[in-house]
């Protein structure tokens, strides 16, 4: 069934995720796009501006040469000078920072300083959120940090994590409270958080898989299998799948997460990897992440 | 209409169900489609339990709730030696039960082996009525030839619990002789089976004589099998791997899961063939390489070179049991392959040069104890007295008696059903009481035999030591369960005691393990208010399927999008509740669909969305 097209407001909800997508992954260039589009559609919102800046300082970041060489033309919406913003600063966009972050700041030209964007003090540079900024930092290992300072970290994840799951960001929301609880275990709001993105992500990817008693089988050739883009995990459950397991099954045999399993499953369907038995996709978007 | 019969070989690594069907031996498949069924039981990361197959395809990754090779611990003694040398080798957890019986933790539940061994044969008894189509309930079970009388009992148990009526334990050689068709003729013959299976070898020497199957000699290595073979597969697949990446597969559980189930199949393969490639795509990965394949061709000539000791091992153990029989090579009328390792061509070639003669092999190897079992429960529902099988004690049986020596009543290899008596006297004058120790076992120490059961004949008449006689009597019925009696041959005072809860359970544990499994089957059936409410569920599906190109056009055409994103969300849930059977969740949504699409389909009647 084609999905139908989303209400502008929707639309404008699609292309934050899309760009926080592409964010995650270290698509700047997509995740610019996606959220000036976002941005253009509704102008007032701090969000998509906040996201956009974060993306833009990022590249610049990337592009920039070594100090003794000229400064690369910045982006026109970046403001010159300043430092790449933390990945979770546009996320948490904590409104009692921005003074602070103001005041602190000498660089201060772009009408882009004038919305929230500073989170955390910039008295502490070894922040763990605000070293090498970009969204790849969410996957670091979590440092050891003093106690007080970690409450505040764990507060700016919380917020984020709210904030993502307002977006209906499952997967971001997921991966903060992932990092709330390997810091602190016992965080009961954490821990309900991430419990309901869990649930709510399996059931997305389970709702594109469909009946759990469908046995799914490989429709790539072993050579172009080669050229995929899979990690040893999506590996493991390829290898499982024979068209005579069932998707319930092939969750018992795999003894990942349900979420880890439908998440891989959902990604070889997308893939045209593999089908169930008369629910083949006409097109195999095959061979989409050749190495 | 006849009454159904299955033969069942209950093996370390694979079992196998067959019957008789006019005359002809038959193998059930099982609903898979295949002939073997793993003798694995697993409880899922998902509390599922898993038998057979599935539950093998997740041994390495889940091995902690995994039971394999449950048949070693059948009917032993947690305390005793033979089982704690096999649990340190078990990746599961097993604990000491209340009677000395060793108890398999899975989850948060425990379960003795006889319990354990009724899942598998319960799965081989749906198997076998999905086959018929109707109820199944009689079986006969194979069993080594060296199981004790507890280990037997315990495999009678496990087939209690699973909701069989076991007729027979017979011993896995007699089986497989049956069933290449020895013992039928009136001729005297002496036939080795060589039994090489997935996880044990044994060899045994049979005499046969007019039905009687009398087990001359019979030995092994109780941990040298096919997966032996399997893991130097493994070992020459992952050590160059490791050579070059740096990574060891062997210590990555879903490498390590998927190497053996290549090497396994490798394995297979290079009995017909004579190269194979191995090719598994995305084992691993690295930082700097990214995903790594593995890919490796495998000659049947690099196999024998590299299992030749385990070869060798067999054949040793042969020898020595030869020796044992006081048997010849050359004086051997066959020689029975059987175990689907005996596929190999190297094995085949050094069993010929071994007994000098090409070794039997017409009968599936995998599959013969479970025909041979299948045509022994024929002859037992048919009557065929005149080729009915008979059985014999695999080990002596007797007392314990002064100086803690072992006195034997029944030898070994005596044909059962049987019976025997000795008259023993007391060491002590006026001695009240007499400890009868039944003891199993060929050392002529007591306390190198196994300990079957103890009881004490009480009220004995005072009288000097040496004058009051005791008649003990043994009796063994056709399942090899032993009955002992004592008896004081004056006064005619009677103590008796039954051999028969060795297995580690008790009757009403038997009871309460069948009823829980039964149960558990009914649980698995389909209920049939979810299947209505799924074909419901799923016509609605179809509707809306065949609507949407209208429903779409009408979006656009002033209906907007907001009743379609409603209907998707609804369609989605739906899915998931069929999916995850949610029966109550699914009235709701089903419900919920029919107003929907009853409104959107009006909506695209008034014209909303265009012709």
């Amino acid at each position: 069934m084609p999905p139908p097209p989303p209400s502008p407001g929707g639309r404008f909800s699609a292309l934050l995720l899309e760009g926080l997508d592409h964010y995650r992954k270290g698509k700047m260039i997509e995740a610019v796009r996606a959220w000036e589009e976002a941005y253009l559609l509704e102008p007032t919102n701090l969000r998509a501006r906040e996201f956009l800046r974060s993306a833009l300082e990022r590249i610049h970041a990337h592009m920039a040469p070594p100090a003794e060489v000229p400064q690369a033309a910045p982006h026109p919406w970046l403001p010159p000078g300043r430092s790449p913003a933390p990945p979770s600063i546009p996320l948490a966009a904590v409104e009692t920072s921005r003074d602070r972050t103001q005041e602190t700041d000498p660089i201060r030209t772009s009408p882009w300083d004038d919305g929230p964007s500073v989170a955390l003090p910039d008295d502490e540079p070894q922040d763990p959120l605000r070293e090498n900024s970009g969204a790849w930092q969410i996957h670091d290992e979590p440092k050891a940090a003093p106690e007080a300072r970690q409450d505040d970290e764990l507060a700016v994840w919380l917020r984020g994590a709210h904030e993502l799951l307002g977006l209906n960001d499952f997967s971001g929301a997921l991966e903060l409270t992932g990092k709330i609880l390997q810091r602190k275990a016992d965080h009961p709001e954490a821990q309900k958080m991430h419990d309901l993105c869990e649930h709510n992500l399996t059931q997305m990817f389970e709702s594109k898989i469909g009946s759990m008693d469908g046995r799914p089988r490989v429709i790539l050739p072993p050579d172009e299998i080669i050229w995929l883009n899979l990690d040893p995990r999506a590996g493991f459950v390829l290898a499982q799948i024979d068209s005579e397991v069932s998707f319930e099954d092939l969750y018992a045999i795999c003894g990942l997460k349900r979420l880890d399993t439908a998440r891989i499953l959902s990604q070889l369907l997308d893939e045209g990897v593999i089908a169930v038995e008369g629910h083949e996709r006409t097109i195999a978007k095959r061979a989409l992440h050749r190495r | 209409m006849a009454e159904l019969c299955i033969g069942i070989d209950l093996g370390t690594t694979n079992s196998v169900v067959a019957t008789v069907q006019g005359g002809v031996p038959t193998v059930i498949p099982n609903r898979s489609g295949y002939r073997l069924t793993p003798s694995v039981v697993a409880l899922a990361r998902n509390g599922k339990r898993l038998v057979g197959q599935l539950a093998r395809r997740q041994a390495v990754t889940n091995s902690e709730r995994t039971v394999v090779a449950v048949k070693r611990l059948m009917g032993r003694k947690f305390s005793s030696k033979a089982l704690q040398e096999v649990v340190s080798r078990m990746p599961y957890t097993v604990v000491h039960g209340d009677r000395d019986d060793p108890r398999i933790q899975l989850g948060e539940q425990s379960f003795s082996p006889p319990e354990i061994s009724a899942m598998v044969l319960t799965e081989l008894r749906l198997d076998a009525e999905a086959y018929f189509g109707e109820p199944v309930s009689k079986a006969v079970i194979t069993v080594p030839a060296y199981f004790n009388d507890a280990q037997r009992n315990a495999t009678k148990d496990a087939g209690r619990i699973a909701g069989l009526d076991v007729i027979r334990i017979i011993n896995e050689p007699t089986s497989a002789s049956l069933a290449y068709g020895f013992g039928r003729q009136a001729q005297e013959k002496q036939i080795a089976v060589f039994d090489l299976g997935g996880g044990t070898f044994d060899f045994t020497v049979l005499h046969m004589f007019k039905g009687v199957f009398e087990v001359e000699a019979t030995g092994g290595d109780t941990i040298l099998g096919g997966e032996d073979f399997d893991q130097r597969i493994v070992d020459w697949l992952a050590e160059p791997f490791l050579a070059r990446h740096g990574t060891d597969l062997r210590r990555d559980k879903m490498a390590l899961q998927r190497l053996r189930d290549a090497a396994e199949k490798a394995k297979c393969e290079l009995s017909t063939l004579k190269q194979v490639e191995v090719n598994l795509p995305f084992i691993s990965s690295s930082p700097s390489a990214g995903p790594l394949h593995l890919q490796a061709t495998l000659s049947r000539d690099k196999l024998e070179e590299m299992t030749v000791d385990l070869i060798q091992r067999c054949l040793k153990v042969c020898e020595e049991v030869m020796v044992e029989a006081k048997v010849h090579p050359g004086q051997l009328g066959d020689v029975l392959l059987v175990g689907g390792q005996t596929r190999m061509p190297r094995i085949q070639e050094a069993v010929k040069s071994l007994f000098l003669r090409d070794p039997s092999k017409s009968v599936n190897p995998d599959e013969a104890v479970a025909v041979g079992a299948a045509i022994q429960g024929s002859m037992l529902l048919n009557e065929e007295s005149d080729m009915l099988l008979l059985d014999v004690t695999p080990h002596s049986l007797g007392i314990t008696i002064a100086g803690g020596f072992f006195q034997k009543i029944i030898p070994k290899n005596t044909t059962v059903p049987t019976s025997a008596h000795s008259i023993f006297t007391t060491v002590k004058d006026n001695q009240p009481s007499a400890k009868i120790t039944v003891v199993q076992g060929e050392s002529e120490f007591a306390a190198q035999n196994e300990l079957l059961g103890e009881f004490m004949l009480m009220g004995l008449r005072s009288a000097p030591r040496g004058e009051v006689d005791i008649d003990v009597i043994f009796d063994i019925s056709a399942d090899g369960i032993v009955s002992v009696s004592a008896i004081d041959v004056k006064t005619g005072l009677r103590q008796s005691i039954t051999v028969t809860a060795s297995s580690g359970l008790t009757e009403d544990e038997i009871q309460a393990a069948a009823k829980t499994n039964e149960d558990w089957l009914l649980g698995q059936k389909d209920d049939p208010d979810f299947q209505d409410r799924k074909a419901k569920a799923e016509e609605l599906f179809k509707e809306f399927e065949v609507l949407w190109p209208r429903l779409t056009k009408a979006a656009s055409n002033g209906l907007g999008q907001d009743p379609l994103q409603r209907a998707q969300a609804a369609l989605s849930v739906a899915r998931l509740q069929v999916a995850q059977k949610e029966k109550e969740g699914l009235i709701l949504s089903i419900d919920r669909l029919e107003r929907m699409l009853g409104a959107l389909k009006g909506a695209v009647e008034r014209g909303l969305g265009g012709q």
